[in-house]
């Protein structure tokens, strides 16, 4: 299947570079809504090594500014849909950021769910045991040495060594 | 408690003291007020929600208190964002859930409740009667696309530093063009004296570089 994301990123976009692209939502939610993903093919944010993550959203904070500056917004949203129950549209992992102006009719307020001190007990004992791993994170793997450059260091000699080349 | 009066003569620094003495995130991060916390580090907190959209929701935020995410440093946004992967990983494992939402409001308009930065990780499940979370679509012409690309664009250019030539650019070759010309009618005399000291570089550039061959008899 061919996946609509990696189809569009291709297309028009409003900054790229090895590892992420970001483009305009056609049919955005509000003006300049913008999509931000990898150009690796990851379904979830799961499965996006930790390096890339730190990239990621440290370029989402600068296009947030670029959209605070630039479309007078007076405030963005960024919302990543993990999952199809969140809300997830297409199987590509994508970091949406939306300007918001006054009157725009949007609306993210959600109604609080009442819980009781038993069931809040559970829930944090329960994520609190998983956190416990959280602490060592992915770092980048060092990139392989290009061979061939370091081929030509090699031969390309300086007139020294060729003086003592010359030397009986 | 602070008064109206007191707070309209009081300087930004100060406002800044006073917001931060009253956010409920940095009394949470130094522990002044009582929490769930999931997890924390030396540079962030992370509690669970007393309100809750699903069970599970938690919040992330810095210890050091930022009201929105511009103003943060960049290496604490990639530390904040590579945690709350890993929470979001947590409660996808620890509560069966099926989704995440990973949800930031900049900004009183974006629905922002607490002035101190933070990332919200809510789980998700079928028919949770969360759907304020999806995205909803909007037709809009293609001039308008157009031109929000166009001005994002640019500005994107600017913020990253990425070269590429501009309007502004285009100019000023044009202009530079102009004033050779203007030159070209003005002095002749100034030509010739250029085009003298070309001539001289030239003849200092096609001196015969020093032979290896000299320098290796010398040493013999």
């Amino acid at each position: 299947m061919t996946c609509q994301i990696c189809e569009k990123i291709k297309g028009k976009n409003i900054y790229e570079d090895e590892k992420v692209i970001a483009f305009l939502e056609e049919k955005p939610m509000s003006l300049g809504h913008i999509a931000l993903t990898t150009k690796e093919h990851f379904t979830i944010i799961e499965q996006v090594p930790d390096f890339i993550i730190n990239h990621l959203f440290k370029i989402a904070n600068k296009i947030g500014i670029a959209v605070f500056e630039s479309l007078g917004a007076l405030g963005t949203n960024i919302l990543v849909n993990n999952g199809i129950p969140a809300g997830q549209e297409h199987p590509h992992f994508v970091i949406n950021i939306i300007p918001r102006r006054q009157n725009d009719n949007i609306n993210f307020r959600f109604k609080p769910k009442q819980l009781n001190e038993e069931e809040m007990s559970t829930v944090e004992l329960t994520l609190k045991e998983q956190a416990k791993n959280i602490g060592a994170f992915e770092k980048e793997p060092a990139k392989p040495i290009e061979m061939e450059k370091e081929a030509k260091k090699i031969s390309g000699e300086n007139y020294m060594t060729k003086v003592l080349r010359r030397m009986p | 408690m602070v008064t109206e009066e007191e707070i309209k003569n009081m300087t930004p620094e100060q406002i800044a003291e006073l917001q931060k003495r009253n956010c409920i995130c940095c009394l949470i991060s130094q522990g002044k007020v009582s929490s769930k916390t999931i997890y924390d580090d030396d540079k962030c907190v992370a509690v669970l929600e007393i309100n809750p959209a699903n069970p599970g929701h938690v919040l992330l935020f810095p210890r050091e208190h930022y009201v929105i995410m511009p103003q943060l440093p960049e290496e604490l946004i990639g530390h904040l964002f590579t945690v709350s992967k890993h929470i979001s990983q947590a409660c996808l494992k620890a509560l069966k859930v099926e989704g995440i939402n990973i949800f930031i409001s900049n900004g009183a308009i974006a629905g922002q409740r607490v002035p101190h930065f933070m990332i919200e990780i809510i789980p998700r499940k079928e028919k949770d009667g969360l759907g304020v979370f999806n995205i909803k679509h909007n037709e809009i012409s293609e001039i308008d696309l157009d031109n929000v690309h166009r001005i994002l664009k640019k500005k994107i250019n600017e913020i990253f530093k990425l070269g590429e030539v501009t309007e502004g650019e285009f100019e000023r070759e044009e202009k530079e063009k102009k004033i050779d010309e203007e030159k070209g009618e003005k002095g002749e005399e100034e030509k010739k004296k250029s085009l003298s000291l070309k001539k001289k570089k030239k003849e200092m550039k096609s001196k015969p570089e020093i032979n290896l061959d000299d320098i290796a008899k010398l040493l013999k």
